[in-house]
């Protein structure tokens, strides 16, 4: 061993002891950078078939790990609340599912958390049984204090509660900022949107009262079983199906028999403003994405109270104004609905005209049967009129349609919702279809085949030779029912029209993303500014290059964490360049660049890089050093214009090694502002189902080609923003 | 129902197979606790084969990297640590590394670094092979402790806590020449003793 090797040993020996911390710091930044690119695909789907892309899905869905609610504003909230329980530090609740952190302590299953702990999830869901035997389950990235029996404060993500029957007077309460959720015995949960602004109730069985701050039970909205509401714009929705199971499936973490209970009264409006502008955005933007989830289940009305709420709330808010013309825009014509129908008939209803102007008779024809109506918002229909009125028939009844048609092929179209309470889950009601005596339904299961309040339509060929069209409806178990009937003449030579494929699927609104759409902190983790402003954790590049980080001051810029790590390209020539890719719609945009030279060591003309933006040299011998020295921040912007989709940023070595620490991408085309409010109807144009079909294809090819690799795929096309 | 008892943060985490299991099943700080437990012998290895310390630790990251992308496949072996796969990894990084020169000297030597650390390995004595390398480090840190205290010393606050020798001097009162002697003479007697112990002898 020569005296060098030695040397360089205790050197390498030395320096992993005396960096270990930074070290393992950095290789977590990568694990996490790593981790957030496997969701690349689902992004890129949201963001390639927007107007204006949406950075984030629905916060119930992805596992992404929430930002820390910066605003921790834990308003006391006086109530008429018997705690009853003893004070001191005695335990109050039991880790029984994954893990949680109280200050510098992790707990693990069996251990107990203290009285008035703040308890965080970081690591995962978590869930907790107190001591009256009532379950909490945290997901990730949420905090709450347990303050007393019966009495949780949440401070940032989400919790979900099974709550054990209370003795009379007693109440479960789970406090936020803004609104307060009380249960006498049900299954909930509560989540606050980004940054604490607005609190939203999912009950899954029973029933809460949500009152806001300050105010008396009397004057709390309660909030039924599949119910939703989002505290601060008192709107109510039902929950899709995707709501809902999401919820049943936090209920079954708890594995606790659900006991139910329930009751009360009605709402007040909700007072406008007063959140600061950080909170504002979080909480429009939550609340657009759920507006936007049931408008593509086809539940405008709901989605359209949502937005009617956030109008009221904040006036003149020009993203508001822009989702309200969407929702205006009637939803794509479907193929089948827009042929000439021998009869449209709304089963059970009154006269109807759909959105796309086809009238539907009263009911008529039949024999037997009885009208039922349940006027709840449908999934997967624009037209819900049709499924919310039915006709059925009791047992010892049969229910038949005659319509008169000349003698020919025919095309039947049956629609049916399953919209009773004592019929909505599998195996609770079926019966046989018979069409011009041929059986074409057996035993159908509306709900087992797609739930209930979800509209279906089944499509039959047939051939009358008689001049009447005889539809027969039979017992199996439960009553028969329908909701709609069409019947569409088959000319010889034209081939049948195509069934319908329900769900109606709208396409997503364009939601808001602040004024960037991407910011990026590269080679780092997600990162909230002092701005608020929310940098996502490094992510869009290739496989090249490595995350760096020093975390030392950086002169020139109070947003330190942006420029303390970086994204190195590491100069194996197999790999070719570091590039940064970024789904857009084709427009003109603003690429912002941050820089700083973390090696204090280096001099000028070590490293040294070319920056090419859409193939177009934008920085040329760019050296970071030789420009403001070492850790000091460096931002350089430069105007582009994208036409295929994908904003490309490429770092090419002159000498040592290309390195980036953040990356903003802006657009700088203007919506245009639609009128405001947010009501459903008058004409369209456009063809968003084209570009909704542009991007499954889109989507489709990038599954296929990999999810591992972080390339987008090809171009996405979209029609000229309205 | 009846509590378990709590269990200090700390008392599995040298628990190897147990850390494994967990960064296996998901857990982000198991796995970093590994990371820990290997580091300093990840970095060694490739300190020692590679002039530039930032490259060494670059890629060293990248080492650690891999074992994450690829901790679904990985089985614990009968002795129970990671430790020879991560080195595996660190290795073919390595070999990967070193193919770099032709085709950056065709690009008018954009990174000088690799070229030099290519041409440094062709020319090392005997590229070690992780595991041996990994007897030098444990031979070194006994023959460290063996020292006589005021060199032990020495050796811990220059190479480990990094003061330079500038610092060090001033302290002493004594020139820096003098203590550069001293730790010549130091390494020395340590590479006696680390010959000797691989050998197989007493230290």
């Amino acid at each position: 061993m020569t005296d060098e090797e030695l040397q360089r040993m205790l050197d390498a020996l030395g320096r992993s002891r005396a960096t270990e911390r930074q070290f393992v710091q950095r290789v977590e930044d990568l694990v996490m950078a790593e981790v957030t690119a496997e969701r690349f695909v689902s992004a890129v789907q949201k963001k390639i078939d927007a107007a204006a892309p949406r950075r984030r899905g629905r916060a119930w869905l992805l596992a992404a790990p929430l930002a820390l609610a910066a605003a921790a504003l834990i308003v006391v909230a006086m109530h008429a609340l018997r705690s009853g329980a003893p004070e001191g530090p005695a335990p109050v609740a039991t880790v029984v599912a994954g893990t949680l952190q109280e200050s510098a302590r992790r707990l693990e299953v069996g251990q107990e958390a203290p009285r008035d702990a703040v308890l965080t999830s970081e690591d995962g869901r978590a869930c907790l049984r107190l001591r009256d035997a009532s379950h909490l389950c945290l997901e990730q990235g949420s905090r709450v204090r347990v303050a007393a029996e019966g009495r949780v404060q949440l401070e940032a993500g989400k919790v979900a509660a099974v709550v054990t029957h209370q003795k009379p007077g007693q109440t479960f309460t789970i406090q936020t900022a803004v609104a307060e959720v009380v249960a006498i015995g049900t299954a909930f949960s509560v989540e606050l949107t980004e940054e604490g602004a607005s609190a939203i109730a999912r009950v899954v069985q029973g029933t809460v009262l949500v009152v806001p701050p300050g105010r008396a039970r009397g004057q709390g909205t309660e909030v039924r079983a599949h119910q939703a509401l989002a505290a601060s714009i008192g709107r109510r929705w039902r929950m899709s199906s995707e709501e809902e199971r999401e919820e049943w499936s936090l209920v079954r973490a708890q594995a606790v028999p659900v006991v139910t209970a329930l009751q009360t009264a009605e709402a007040p409006p909700p007072e406008p403003g007063g959140v600061d502008g950080g909170a504002q955005e979080g909480e429009v933007a939550a609340l657009l994405r759920l507006a936007d989830a049931l408008r593509a289940r086809g539940r405008l009305r709901d989605a359209q109270g949502i937005c009617d709420g956030l109008a009221q709330r904040y006036p003149d808010h020009p993203e508001i104004e822009r989702i309200a013309a969407e929702l205006r825009r009637p939803p794509p014509a479907q193929p089948w609905n827009a042929t000439p129908a021998v009869y449209r008939i709304n089963a059970g209803g009154g006269r109807y005209v759909d959105p796309r102007g086809n009238v539907w008779s009263a009911d008529a024809h039949y024999t037997g049967g009885h009208s039922g109506e349940f006027l709840e918002e449908i999934d997967g229909t624009d037209m819900d009129p049709l499924y919310q009125s039915e006709r059925f028939v009791f047992p010892g009844e049969t229910l038949t349609y005659n319509l008169p048609v000349p003698d020919g092929a025919y095309v039947v179209r049956l629609h049916f919702a399953e919209i009773w309470a004592g019929t909505v889950k599998r195996n609770m009601r079926q019966f046989d279809v018979v069409v011009e005596g041929v059986k074409v339904l057996a035993g159908y299961d509306i709900a087992g085949e797609v739930g209930s309040m979800t509209a279906t339509v089944k499509q039959v060929v047939t051939t009358v030779r008689d001049g009447s069209l005889d539809i027969q409806f039979r017992h199996v178990l439960e009553n028969p029912k329908v909701s709609a009937i069409e019947v569409l003449a088959l000319t010889p030579d034209a081939p049948p029209p195509p069934a319908p494929a329900p769900p109606t699927v709208f396409p997503p609104l364009p939601l808001p993303s602040t004024d960037a759409l991407y910011r990026v902190n590269t080679g780092g983790r997600e990162y909230v500014d002092p701005q608020g402003r929310r940098w996502e954790a490094d992510n869009y590049f290739n496989d090249t290059g490595l995350g760096a980080a020093q975390y030392v001051d950086i002169a020139g810029t109070d947003l330190d964490p942006l420029y303390q790590t970086e994204r190195r390209a590491y100069v194996l020539p197999s790999r070719g360049p570091l590039v940064y890719s970024f789904p857009v719609p084709p427009g003109r945009y603003l690429v912002r660049l941050h820089f700083a030279e973390l090696n204090p060591a280096a001099g000028a003309g070590s490293n040294v890089f070319d920056v090419l933006v859409e193939k177009t040299e934008a920085f040329r011998r760019l050296d970071v050093f030789a420009e403001v020295g070492a850790l000091r921040a460096l931002a350089k912007e430069v105007e582009t214009t994208v036409s295929d989709g994908v904003l490309d940023l490429s770092f090419r070595p002159i000498a040592g090694r290309p390195r980036i620490s953040a990356i903003e991408v802006l657009p700088l085309a203007v919506g245009a502002p639609g009128a405001a409010g947010c009501a459903v109807g008058g004409a369209g144009s456009a063809s968003p189902a084209l570009a909704l079909a542009l991007a499954l294809a889109v989507i489709a090819a990038l599954v296929r080609s990999g999810s591992r690799r972080r390339r987008p795929g090809g171009p996405a096309e979209r029609p000229a923003s309205r | 129902m009846s509590a378990r008892p709590s269990r200090q943060p700390g008392s599995d985490a040298r628990d190897e197979p147990l850390q494994v299991e967990r960064a296996k099943a998901g857990d982000r700080e198991a796995f970093s606790q590994l990371v820990r437990m290997h580091q300093a012998v990840v970095r060694v290895y490739l300190s020692a084969h590679v002039r530039a310390a930032e490259t060494a630790d670059d890629l060293a990251q990248e080492v650690f990297l891999r074992a994450f992308k690829r901790l679904d496949a990985f089985q614990l072996p009968e002795t129970g640590s990671m430790r020879p796969w991560l080195m595996g990894i660190a290795r073919n990084l390595l070999l990967e590394h070193m193919r770099a020169p032709a085709r950056l000297e065709a690009r008018g030597g954009a990174d000088l670094e690799a070229v030099i650390d290519n041409r440094q390995l062709e020319q090392a004595p005997a590229a070690r092979d992780p595991a041996e390398i990994e007897r030098r480090m444990e031979a070194l840190q006994s023959c460290v402790d063996k020292l006589p205290p005021a060199s032990s010393s020495l050796v811990s606050q220059h190479y480990f806590e990094r003061r330079t020798l500038a610092s060090l001097a001033a302290e002493e009162h004594k020139q820096e020449s003098a203590l550069r002697m001293r730790l010549l003479r130091i390494r020395e007697a340590l590479r006696v003793c680390i010959e000797r112990a691989l050998e197989g002898g007493a230290v």
